[in-house]
C-alpha cells in the first residue's frame, strides 16, 4: 500500500497549496481593488464672520471642524486682497510644524528649519517641498467658508 | 480535459514539471538541508508583495512618504502586504546565512560544487543590495540618514570613492534622484540580476545532485 499513501499525501500537499494559492489570488484582488476612499466628499464648516477679514493683509484663525463626529481644530492664514481669498493651512509642508507670518517681508516663516513661503503660499526657500495647503473656500450669507475633506 | 491534453501535447507541461518537481530526494536528507529552499520560498513571497506594493508607491521626492501612509490607510490589507514584504526580506537574510552554514559545516562547497558557492555569494550580494535599496523607499528620516551613510561609505573607497558615490547617488547628495534610482535598482536591475544567479544556482545542483553530506 506504500503507493496509496504516497498519492494520497501528493492530492493532499496540491490541496494544501491549492488553498494557499486561491487565498493569496483572494488577498491580491482585495489589495489592487479601488477602495473608494479616495472620492472624499468636501463639507463646509464657518470659519469667520466676512466684517472680521480685512481687505487686504493676512488674518491668524483657527478653523473649527469635525470628522465622523469628532472635533477638529487646524490653525490656518486668511489671505485677502480685495479681488481674492484664500485660506492657506499654517502646518509647514516640510515636518509639520506651525509656521508664522513675518508682516514686514510678507512671507510665512516656520520656525523650525526656516522653510520660507510667500504671501501665495508658495514655497520659497528653506526644505519645505511643495507650497502650504490652500483650502476650498466660499463666502456664504457673510461668512467665510471653508471646505474639508471628511 | 480535452484543453489540457491539448496545451500539454504543445507545450509539453508534464514531461517537465515531473522533472522539476517530482525530483526524488535522498533518504537521508534532514531539515538543515531545508534553508535554501525555505529562503527562495521567501524570495518568491517578496515577489508576489513588491508587485502589489509597487501598484501604490509613488517614488517621487514629494510623494513617496505620502503615498505609504496612503497605503496604510486606505488600501485594504495594505498595511499587511508591506508587514509581509518587510518580515520576508529581514528572514531572508537570516535563512540565507542558515542555508550558507549548512553547506559550510557539510563541506558542499567542494568540486564539483565550487561554482555553485560561487553562484550563492552573488545572490547573498544582491540580497544584501535589495535590503539596502528598499531601506530608503519609506523616505523617512530613518531611511534617509540611513542611505546618507551607507553612501558615504561607499565614498570612502581609495580612488574611486567620489565617483562611487556619485553613481550611486545619482548626485553629490541624497536627493530624489537617489531615491528614483534607488527604486529602479530595488525594482528591476535587482530582480532580473537575481533571477538569473537564481537558475545558475539551481540549475548547477540540479545538474550535480546535493552532496553526500558528511
Amino acid at each position: 500500500m506504500e503507493h496509496s499513501r504516497r498519492e494520497f499525501i501528493a492530492k493532499a500537499l496540491y490541496g494544501v497549496f491549492a488553498l494557499l494559492g486561491l487565498g493569496s489570488l483572494f488577498a491580491g484582488l482585495r489589495v489592487l481593488a479601488p477602495s473608494g476612499k479616495q472620492d472624499k466628499e468636501l463639507a463646509w464648516f464657518p470659519l469667520a464672520d466676512e466684517e472680521e477679514v480685512p481687505r487686504s493683509g493676512v488674518k491668524k484663525a483657527e478653523l473649527v471642524y469635525a470628522i465622523a463626529g469628532k472635533e477638529r481644530k487646524a490653525r490656518v492664514f486668511i489671505v485677502s486682497s480685495p479681488d481674492r481669498l484664500t485660506v492657506l493651512s499654517a502646518v509647514c509642508s516640510h515636518l509639520g510644524c506651525l509656521v508664522n507670518y513675518r508682516k514686514e517681508s510678507r512671507e510665512f516663516v516656520c520656525p523650525c528649519h526656516g522653510g520660507k513661503y510667500d504671501i501665495a503660499g508658495k514655497n520659497i526657500a528653506g526644505p519645505p517641498p511643495i507650497p502650504l495647503t490652500a483650502y476650498p473656500v466660499e463666502v456664504r450669507n457673510g461668512m467665510v467658508m471653508v471646505g474639508v475633506k471628511v | 480535459m480535452k484543453i489540457l491534453e491539448y496545451l500539454n501535447d504543445r507545450l509539453g507541461f508534464t514531461g517537465r514539471h515531473r522533472r522539476i518537481l517530482d525530483k526524488p530526494v535522498p533518504g537521508w536528507i534532514n531539515y538543515y538541508y531545508c534553508f535554501g529552499g525555505i529562503t527562495f520560498m521567501l524570495f518568491v513571497m517578496l515577489l508576489m508583495t513588491g508587485l502589489l506594493l509597487s501598484s501604490y508607491y509613488i517614488p517621487s521626492e514629494s510623494d513617496a512618504y505620502r503615498s505609504i501612509q496612503q497605503l496604510h490607510r486606505e488600501v485594504p490589507l495594505g498595511g499587511l502586504i508591506r508587514a509581509a514584504h518587510h518580515w520576508a526580506g529581514n528572514l531572508m537574510v537570516v535563512t540565507i546565512v542558515l542555508h550558507m552554514l549548512r553547506v559550510f559545516v557539510t563541506g558542499s562547497y567542494k568540486n564539483p560544487r565550487e561554482l555553485h558557492w560561487v553562484a550563492g555569494s552573488f545572490l547573498l550580494v544582491l540580497t544584501l543590495s535589495f535590503g539596502f535599496t528598499g531601506y530608503l523607499l519609506p523616505w523617512d528620516q530613518k531611511a534617509y540618514w540611513a542611505t546618507v551613510i551607507g553612501t558615504n561609505m561607499v565614498g570612502s573607497v581609495p580612488l574611486a570613492g567620489s565617483f562611487l558615490a556619485g553613481l550611486v547617488r545619482g548626485g553629490a547628495e541624497v536627493t530624489g534622484a537617489t531615491l528614483l534610482r534607488f527604486y529602479s535598482m530595488h525594482i528591476l536591475w535587482l530582480p532580473l540580476s537575481t533571477g538569473i544567479f537564481l537558475w545558475l544556482h539551481f540549475h548547477m545542483i540540479r545538474r550535480t545532485g546535493i552532496s553526500g553530506g558528511m
